[in-house]
């Protein structure tokens, strides 16, 4: 029932129905007569006078609302909106009443704004809100859904929602949705689905049916929330727990955390393993007390309440450990404090190592480090250098480092990084690392123009566990060149034993070739291999055996530094070769005799031509000898021969003149004048017989007789031959010219007879001339030449020059005897005789007018 | 004038022993000259033995010996008389008509006296022996025990 309210132009109520006395709770009698705004609670004067005013101004113009909603507190101080329909009243004659109808809107209200408060949560939700209809179509999405997915709004009205579907999530999933929902209970679950760009995101989604006043589902509620970056963090988030878990379970490093009151959260499998506890989980609670001495725990509290205090970590820290038994261990340890993400100390950390091992290794180590500089200093140009398990160097001598520009303080206790230039690391430190495999290995390497060569090697306890690597570090670049300069001498030996254009052998004591090149092989006709499975003395030819084993003998005894000699060996195919051999011994520094040097010279060419020389010698002598012999048959012959015609052919001659002389003087008084010419005659022919038997003699006596080269004066010999012939020739004017002339080789008794017999032609060949002119001498010679041209010259009848071939021959005469006499001998004698001293006769002239006689002589 | 010497001869060509002695002749000196055909008759003459086994001792002033003989030849027997004691002084002159200087040689080393080649001319022959026999039968005195028979 709506209340009814007059109010008359001055505002003043002049009638309400009890509707309006109900809803105003108060009664008719409080409320006509009174003015309108006085209904309400709360009102001052000032507002009632402000509501009249506006009353009676619109009332004056007649612009009342007809309809209007106004919030009113009423007069017990409760709140109310009214809905207010005004209408004037017009009344003849009297000033319009205006009625106003009241209808409470104060529950009506409420639920609008509820209703709107609703829908903008809805649109402005961060949820991903559908709502589909009871066969699931959809009939609203919110921003949100828009913003997620990519669809509009309309794009995805009336549509089903299996369009994100992005066949990731299990078909059974869906069904469970709907019998859930169907059933009008609430699902609840993630959706792996698809964006309209394609790009996949997870939502976790609650659905619920919505039903009518009368509890039918008319809709399904969808509220969602994309849940992909959680999704991501939540799988970081596993890994994470993952990796530290792999850590806590497998490093074989100690890690621990620990709460702020130091006791135990976490430690890692091998820490628990070390403190004999089954299960790492087992520590929870626990502090150190419970584990090591007291001593021991109080330190390692201590050091926690400090970090935790100061938030300083300890690192690398080697702490001694002492257990509850007294026993000692070293750990290697870094403490740090935990932290919660926003920085709050939650408690501490740590991670440690048991270094046992290594720090009795080192306490060893340094019992022998005095050993090892002894080691090094006794190895010249060396150093040596000694690291951990971590490269870290923990013993450097040796005097090689210094020159190396290091030093034992730069390097011990250093990294390798830190204690070696970049270039060296990447070159030792693979091999320092192979050494903790076990390796030992050696590499050489060039600093400057100086090599060292480096050997790791690993150093191992008595339980045969590596505890530290060695470098042992040598300066070879002597040996280096050494060995460079060696390998460039034995290369120019070996070329030169190579190809050498001589066989050459190295022959050890007993005779085994060691080493032998191709030109021997070649010369001898084995291969190498068979050579070296061979000794001299098996392929010397048998002949020179015995010498030969007696000058390597001598040789290696060191009585003869080398020899040389011309040899045979026998060949494979058994022919025999002929070598020149020169052998020198090589010995070591001791000087004991280490083998020999042969160098052989195929000589085979040269020995045939030697042999066909030494037969044809052989042959020649032969000859010669033969002949020789048959020469000294005639000689001896010849000689019987000029013998007998010495004793007796010249003794009938004598008889003939000696009988005809008799004959003479018995019967010369009764001779006519005739027969004693005729006797005369016989007796000159016997003369003449006679001398030509003598001439004859003395010429073959030239040719047989020994002659014998001394200096000879022909100068002299012609001054005196001279004084002889003068004698003769007393009677006659002979005009000598006899010339200084050099001295010769020859047989003065020869020449004498050469002499005479020209000289004495000259003086018989002159006779018809007034004065004999005769002139002796020796032609001007040319420089370095030994042969001189001596001549005698006459103004004698001279001869015919196309007789003079003739001149030198026995018995030739150009002259009858009548006109001079001669045997024809003389000058064959001349020519024999200057033959015999290796000379040449010849002679000039013209007939009248004198000749010339030539022969050569050497100086 | 000391009496001549007696002078043995040993010549096996009997033309050179006429014309030898015909030359001694000239001066008286033939007769005091014994021929012997060869050396082995001179030899047998020296040492009396043979047909001269009872010639009547002494020996000859001079041995005149042509070189070439049979038998004995003159060398030989040069040699024989040089090396026997007794008969070494004796001089001994080779006559003969070789020049060979292989014979001068020998016959000097073994110690000849003289050594005359015979001329082919006779005239110079006879001169020659002439001469020898002179000088040695008469003018040479010869060693002791050499018979001297007075000319008469």
């Amino acid at each position: 029932m709506d209340g009814m309210r007059i109010v008359d132009d001055a505002g003043t109520i002049v009638q309400v129905n009890d509707a309006f006395c109900h809803m105003m709770k108060k009664s008719r009698v409080d409320l006509l007569g009174q003015l309108f705004p006085c209904v309400y609670k709360h009102q001052t004067w000032e507002e009632i006078e402000g509501a009249l005013q506006g009353y009676r101004t619109r009332y004056g113009s007649r612009t009342l609302p007809t309809h209007s909603v106004a919030d009113a507190i009423l007069w017990d101080g409760s709140t109310k909106t009214f809905e207010v329909t005004n209408t004037y009243l017009d009344i003849e004659g009297e000033k319009p009443l205006v009625l106003s109808m009241f209808r409470d809107a104060t529950e009506r209200k409420k639920s609008e704004s509820v209703v709107r408060t609703l829908s903008q949560a809805v649109e402005q939700s961060k949820a991903i809100i559908v709502i589909t209809n009871n066969s699931g179509n959809i009939e609203y999405v919110n921003p949100e859904f828009s913003a997620v997915t990519g669809y509009t709004r309309d794009e995805v009205l009336g549509s089903n929602p299996r369009i994100l579907k992005s066949g990731f999530t299990p078909n059974e999933e869906y069904g469970r949705l709907w019998s859930a929902i169907l059933s009008g209970r609430e699902w609840r679950g993630e959706f792996h689905n698809r964006k309209k760009n394609g790009e996949f995101f997870w939502e976790s989604v609650s659905i619920s049916p919505i039903r009518d006043t009368n509890g039918i589902i008319t809709h399904f509620l969808s509220v969602g929330e994309d849940v992909t970056e959680r999704k991501k963090v939540e799988l970081a988030l596993a890994q994470q727990r993952y990796f530290i878990q792999s850590l806590m379970d497998n490093v074989p490093e100690n890690i621990y955390f620990k709460d702020q009151n130091s006791r135990f959260l976490a430690i890692s499998r091998s820490f628990a393993l070390l403190l004999g506890l089954k299960d790492p989980s087992e520590i929870v609670g626990k502090w150190d007390f419970d584990i090591f001495a007291k001593e021991h725990a109080q330190a390692s509290y201590d050091d926690d309440q400090r970090i935790m205090s100061t938030g300083e970590s300890i690192v690398s820290k080697e702490e001694q450990v002492v257990w509850p038994d007294g026993s000692l261990s070293w750990f290697l340890t870094t403490k740090m404090p935990w932290r919660s993400p926003d920085g709050k100390i939650l408690g501490t950390f740590g991670l440690s190592r048991d270094i046992t091992d290594r720090k009795h290794a080192e306490q060893a180590l340094r019992l022998s480090e005095a050993r090892y500089h002894r080691l090094v200093e006794n190895i010249p140009n060396s150093a040596i250098l000694l690291f951990d398990r971590e490269l870290r160097f923990i013993l450097a001598d040796g005097p090689e480092l210094s020159i190396l520009g290091y030093s034992k303080e730069t390097m011990e206790g250093k990294p390798l990084h830190e204690a070696l230039p970049p270039d060296l690391v990447s070159q030792v430190e693979p091999h320092m690392r192979r050494v903790f495999r076990g390796d030992t290995l050696t590499s050489e390497l060039s600093v400057g123009s100086s090599f060292y060569s480096y050997t790791y090697l690993p150093l191992r306890n008595e339980k045969e566990a590596i505890v530290f690597g060695m470098i042992l570090l040598q300066n070879i670049t002597g040996r280096k060149i050494a060995e460079e300069a060696l390998r460039e001498s034995e290369e120019r030996f070996r070329t030169t034993f190579e190809q050498a254009a001589v066989g050459i052998a190295h022959v050890s004591p007993s005779g085994e070739f060691i080493r032998v090149n191709q030109r021997l092989c070649d010369i001898l006709g084995y291969t190498r291999e068979e050579l070296l499975n061979l000794t001299y003395q098996g392929i010397t030819h048998p002949d020179h055996l015995k010498v030969d084993i007696k000058d390597a003998n001598d040789l290696f005894a060191g009585r003869v530094e080398n020899y040389s000699k011309e040899k045979r060996y026998l060949r494979k195919d058994g022919t025999s070769v002929w070598v020149n051999l020169t052998v020198a011994s090589v010995r070591d520094s001791a000087g004991r005799p280490t083998h020999s040097i042969s160098v052989i010279e195929d000589i085979s060419a040269r020995k045939s031509v030697e042999e066909e020389i030494h037969l044809l010698n052989e042959e020649l002598e032969e000859r010669v000898i033969e002949r020789t012999a048959q020469l000294q048959v005639a000689n001896k012959e010849l000689e019987s021969f000029s013998y007998s015609v010495s004793h007796d052919l010249r003794a009938p001659l004598r008889h003939i003149s000696g009988y005809v002389e008799l004959l003479k003087e018995n019967a010369g008084s009764v001779l006519d004048e005739r027969s004693l010419r005729y006797l005369t005659t016989v007796e000159t022919s016997a003369v003449r017989l006679g001398n030509l038997i003598d001439e004859l003699l003395a010429f073959s006596r030239v040719g047989r007789a020994e002659m014998q080269k001394v200096e000879v004066n022909i100068e002299e010999v012609a001054k005196d031959l001279q004084e002889e012939l003068g004698a003769e020739e007393k009677a006659r004017k002979i005009v000598w010219n006899v010339h200084p002339m050099p001295l010769v080789q020859a047989d003065p008794q020869l020449i004498r007879q050469v002499m005479a017999n020209l000289m004495s032609n000259a003086v018989k060949f002159t006779r018809g001339r007034q004065e004999s002119h005769i002139e002796i001498g020796c032609l001007p010679a040319a420089p370095h030449e030994s042969e001189r041209v001596f001549f005698i010259r006459d103004n004698g009848a001279g001869f015919d020059m196309k007789y003079a071939h003739k001149l030198f021959g026995v018995f030739q005469r150009l002259h009858s005897g009548d006109e001079f006499e001669g045997t024809g001998i003389g000058l064959a004698n001349v020519r024999r005789i200057i033959h015999r001293h290796g000379g040449k006769t010849w002679a000039e002239g013209k007939p009248g007018n004198g000749a010339t006689f030539y022969f050569t002589l050497s100086q | 004038m000391s009496g001549i010497k007696s002078i043995l001869l040993a010549e096996d060509d009997p033309r050179d022993q006429e014309l030898t002695l015909t030359a001694l002749n000239e001066y008286n000196l033939a007769n005091e000259v014994t021929v012997t055909n060869d050396g082995e008759e001179a030899l047998d003459y020296l040492y009396r033995r043979g047909k001269y086994a009872s010639r009547p001792e002494g020996n000859p002033a001079v041995i005149m010996l042509d070189l070439k003989m049979p038998k004995v030849d003159g060398i030989e027997v040069l040699r024989q008389v040089r090396s026997d004691p007794v008969l070494k002084l004796l001089p001994v002159v080779f006559l003969t008509s070789s020049r060979e200087e292989g014979d001068l040689l020998r016959s000097y080393e073994l110690g000849v006296n003289a050594y005359v080649v015979k001329p082919v001319d006779f005239r110079e022959f006879a001169v020659k022996v002439r001469q020898l026999g002179l000088f040695w039968a008469v003018v040479n005195e010869p060693p002791p025990g050499v018979v001297k028979r007075s000319r008469s």
